[in-house]
């Protein structure tokens, strides 16, 4: 008897915790969403303000962005140093696809994508004006992310801790 | 970084399937190598002493002459817009990319290119000792006069120049080392990186980088204290009036001015009234790829 309300203490505790990992997923969705607006917020100022060049940018960024972007910029940086092998836009989207971390969405990715095409490559008003729309679109994402977060995290939790009981009852 | 090494900085702006092509050069055309001539339809060309060689390879496109700014820029082309707007983009090495194409004229001004035509990157040539038989004769009483090196262009002005600044910085039988400010405004005469010269330019030089020629006399004369001013390209009077300003401060001026001759400098109004500050005129001659020096003296007299 002991040893099976061992087992469905054992089920509730990892239906529960899948419950609980999923809303913390989609908590760090709408984290990395916002860590990206404010990562280009600082992207625009440097290469408008400062004209910092490309490689230094994500170099910062990947130290002084907010922590949950941190990685994406790390791997545009680190691939810095195949330009001329590669276009920066090929650096730029194989850093997007590659940061799962991010948790984003197919539309999220392609929009964050395409802002490669312009980087780096115009003058500052124009690459001023294509960080602004990406992040007027992030801002839309984000709001959508923290809807489902505050809609459906709770109904996660829930539903897991419940789903754990009911096959704990089921097992005893 | 030696010539060879140069020449593969060089190489290394151009998109992979051209690039290859020029790496495969023979090491002695590396080394002599002047410049890589990247033109929309036609093949990539090294000028080396005999002249402009095709590299053979596939036709250059737009699109090459796209990732070439790309790379030569770092991908950051909004870093490069000054340069870029003046024809050239400075790179590692003392390496120079001039710019040609359709220009975007906004105000007036030029603010960069629609479309490329071609491409020019010059490669930075370090020639020591090239300037030993002329040190003594730039010399009196111990200090470098003033000198205006003369040549048409790709004479090897800007080689001697550099050469001559570190001589005299360092200091030589001819006289002990002086402190030299000097303007390299393409970047291509110290090629600062990171602040510290990539070309040897000498112990007491002071490098004022990027900055138009007739600013940057003005504030190293306010702020660095020099003995010697050099600068490359005399090509606008606003250049001649920061020469005269430096000249009646007592500061000693090495230039570099484009002409054949110095009567073709003299016939030239902007030169003519500068002439009377420079006390030796060198004038670079250049025949089956051999450089030789003249050394005559200037208008300036004591």
């Amino acid at each position: 008897m002991v040893i099976r309300l061992l087992g469905a203490a054992l089920v509730v505790t990892a239906a529960g915790t899948m419950g609980a990992l999923g809303a913390l997923n989609l908590r760090r969705r709408a984290a990395a969403l916002e860590g990206l607006i404010v990562s280009l917020e600082l992207m625009e100022n440097e290469i408008c303000s400062r004209l910092t060049p490309m490689a230094d940018v994500l170099d910062m960024l990947s130290r002084s962005a907010p922590e949950a972007v941190r990685g994406f910029y790390r791997r545009a940086a680190g691939r810095m140093s195949a330009i001329g092998r590669c276009s920066f836009y090929a650096i730029w989207h194989g850093a997007v696809g590659e940061s799962r971390e991010l948790r984003l969405r197919p539309e999220e990715v392609q929009c964050l994508s395409e802002l490669g095409l312009c980087l780096g490559r115009y003058d500052v008003r124009e690459q001023a004006e294509a960080i602004g729309r990406v992040r007027r679109r992030l801002e839309v994402f984000l709001k959508r992310a923290e809807e489902e977060s505050a809609r459906d995290g709770k109904l996660h939790a829930a539903f897991g801790l419940v789903s754990g009981l009911f096959a704990a009852v089921i097992l005893l | 970084m030696d010539e060879a090494e140069r020449f593969e900085a060089a190489a290394g702006l151009l998109p992979g399937r051209l690039r290859e092509r020029a790496l495969r050069l023979p090491a002695a055309d590396k080394r002599s190598a002047t410049e890589l001539r990247v033109r929309a339809g036609s093949c990539v060309a090294a000028v080396l002493p005999e002249g402009e060689v095709p590299l053979g390879g596939d036709r250059v496109t737009g699109e090459d002459l796209r990732l070439l700014v790309e790379i030569a820029t770092g991908a950051s082309a909004h870093a490069a817009r000054e340069t870029v707007r003046r024809g050239f983009i400075p790179c590692r090495g003392g390496v120079r990319v001039g710019l040609c194409g359709s220009v975007i004229l906004a105000d007036g001004e030029i603010s960069g290119f629609s479309h490329l035509s071609s491409a020019c990157i010059r490669i930075a040539r370090e020639v020591r000792g090239i300037a030993d038989g002329l040190l003594p004769a730039l010399y009196r009483a111990g200090i470098p006069r003033s000198t205006l090196i003369v040549s048409p262009p790709g004479g090897g002005k800007t080689t001697l120049l550099r050469e001559l600044v570190r001589r005299i910085s360092g200091g030589s039988a001819a006289g002990p080392g002086v402190r030299v400010g000097l303007c390299d405004e393409r970047g291509e005469i110290a090629a600062l990186r990171a602040g510290a010269p990539e070309l040897d330019v000498g112990p007491r030089t002071d490098v004022l980088d990027a900055c138009p020629k007739a600013e940057a006399v003005m504030m190293l004369l306010r702020t660095m204290n020099p003995q010697v001013i050099a600068l490359d390209e005399i090509t606008a009077a606003e250049d001649v009036r920061a020469i005269e300003y430096a000249a009646n401060c007592g500061v000693e001026l090495m230039a570099t001015a484009h002409a054949a001759t110095v009567s073709d400098l003299k016939s030239r109004p902007l030169y003519r009234d500068i002439l009377g500050h420079f006390e030796n005129l060198i004038v670079i001659r250049e025949a089956r790829g051999r450089r030789d020096y003249e050394l005559t003296k200037g208008e300036r007299t004591w």
